[in-house]
């Protein structure tokens, strides 16, 4: 079962809920490099435990990896915190995604990374609780 | 705990993906399948997570 299908499952009462994570899924896609957003979903799947392609796991040494660049080193670093603790993050990680993407990239990257995350956290949850499954 | 300014004022990024954020908070809030006693403990503990204080 796809995302979508467990997401259309699950919130098939409530579709202005469905409808309304959907808009937000597509404007996080529409406002942020979708590279970029793709590496961080895929770093939140790997952090959280869910399931994750061959390949596309994100080690914990991820920030020594000479294949990611220092745009996406500032944004998976900022998106590390983002899931451990996000009301722990200090000045220095948001400054360094905003030195990559300036200001207003800095706030659609945490936008955007807030529905991504929310999504993920969502699917692994009904996952568990086998709700894509129900009738 | 009280934290510096991260974003210059007037900086608010992109409108679409602010609305739509906006949209599905709201759908969010409308439902009503929690009691009005978990709905708040949840609210307070979302509040305190983020910093609000209100």
């Amino acid at each position: 079962m796809t995302s979508d299908d467990l997401f259309d499952t699950v919130l098939r009462s409530r579709p202005d809920v469905g409808v309304a994570m959907q808009e937000a899924h597509d404007a996080a896609l529409a406002a942020v490099d979708s590279d970029l957003l793709e590496l961080s979903r895929r770093l939140v799947v790997s952090m959280l435990g869910g399931p994750v392609a061959v390949g596309d796991e994100i080690s914990a040494g991820w920030s020594s990896s000479l294949e990611i660049n220092d745009r996406e080193r500032a944004c998976l670093a900022f998106c590390e915190q983002f899931v451990i603790d996000v009301a722990s993050m200090g000045d220095e990680l948001p400054a360094a995604v905003a030195s990559q993407l300036g200001p207003d990239g800095l706030s659609d990257y945490a936008n955007a990374l807030l529905v991504i995350e929310q999504r993920e956290r969502l699917r692994l949850t009904w996952q568990l609780l086998g709700s894509g499954s129900r009738s | 705990m009280t934290r510096t300014r991260r974003l210059p004022v007037g900086v608010r990024g992109n409108a679409a993906l602010r609305a739509a954020l906006g949209s599905f908070a709201a759908a969010v809030v409308r439902l009503d399948a929690l009691d009005a006693v978990t709905t708040e403990i949840v609210r307070m503990r979302c509040a305190e997570y983020h910093d609000c204080h209100t």
